[in-house]
């Protein structure tokens, strides 16, 4: 009868010192998870290898980006990890140009970038014999007065303008 | 009225005028109570805080059962909370990682074709070239 009357209170003090010690660790979690949301690279970057723990032939492939690795984000670095694992299956020519233009490319705005990447979708939506013709196209748009290229550059901002004011109604 | 109830009388009527059993009875007393107070806690198996007859806050049981009976579970209670937090902090960093890696794969495969194009990055980067080519797949 003794053990049960004091048995009560003590189950009790058990279950609130458990649902306090859960509250906190739980509230610890959420707070640290909110705090690495807001900043985007914190969790991931503890999983994203700094340049001393790429494989060596990762660091040659991505050796123009050697300066410039601490800097990148970690969704920038894993892409070039991605490229440099498919760069052993690309041929020759390929392998030299993106070894050209790495860090060329690196080194563009995100809004560049983006704009690129546009330009290579609507190309790869064309059939192959046009796909093929856009390069003789960009020869002969070189040869184009100064001028002319720059009315053209005008318009195409006009309109990027616009697509991008309608997007942010 | 039998004797039973008589005698119970006459002890309340003494409970009520007071005993007065001197300085050494009430010493053994008190000794006495105390005495049977650690046997029952030893038999309840439980630690909670009494008032002695002396009215001073004491702890019922020895440090012994203190520790195995509330300090340890209560720190194997800490460690197991804490060990179940840094699990789910350790999936919550992972199925971030792995979905930043996914879009970071989308994005690798653009780009490998940008950067391994025959049209060169000038081409891509240039807007009146952009424009132009629209014009002239248009009047086509």
């Amino acid at each position: 009868m003794a053990r049960e009357r004091i048995a009560g209170p003590v189950v009790f003090a058990w279950l609130a010192a458990a649902m306090i010690v859960f509250s906190a660790v739980i509230g610890l979690s959420s707070a640290k998870a909110a705090d690495s949301k807001a900043s985007h690279v914190k969790p991931a970057s503890s999983h994203v290898p700094a340049w001393r723990q790429l494989r060596p032939d990762q660091r040659r492939i991505l050796a123009p980006l050697r300066e410039d690795w601490e800097n990148l984000e970690p969704q920038r670095r894993l892409k070039w990890i991605e490229i440099s694992n498919r760069y052993p299956k690309l041929a020759s020519d390929e392998q030299a140009r993106i070894q050209r233009r790495m860090k060329a490319w690196a080194s563009l705005t995100p809004d560049q970038r983006r704009a690129a990447r546009d330009f290579y979708r609507d190309i790869e939506k064309l059939p192959p014999e046009k796909k093929h013709e856009v390069r003789h196209k960009w020869e002969e748009y070189q040869q184009l007065p100064e001028g002319t290229k720059q009315q053209y550059a005008a318009r195409q901002k006009q309109l990027e303008d616009q697509a991008a004011a309608q997007d942010s109604h | 009225m039998n004797d039973e109830l008589k005698f119970s009388r006459k002890i309340r009527d003494l409970l009520n005028e007071g005993l007065d059993l001197g300085n050494e009875k009430n010493a053994r007393l008190r000794a006495i109570r105390e005495q049977a107070l650690v046997r029952h806690r030893a038999s309840a198996g439980v630690c909670l805080p009494v008032r002695s007859g002396r009215g001073s806050l004491a702890l019922l049981g020895t440090p012994e059962e203190f520790l195995s009976q509330l300090v340890l579970p209560v720190a194997i209670m800490i460690v197991i909370a804490f060990g179940f937090g840094a699990w789910q902090r350790a999936g919550t960093q992972r199925a971030q990682f792995l979905e930043l890696q996914q879009r970071a794969k989308e994005v690798a495969e653009i780009d490998a074709g940008v950067l391994t194009s025959e049209l060169p990055l000038d081409a891509y980067l240039d807007e009146g070239f952009v424009a132009w080519l629209e014009n002239e797949s248009q009047a086509q």
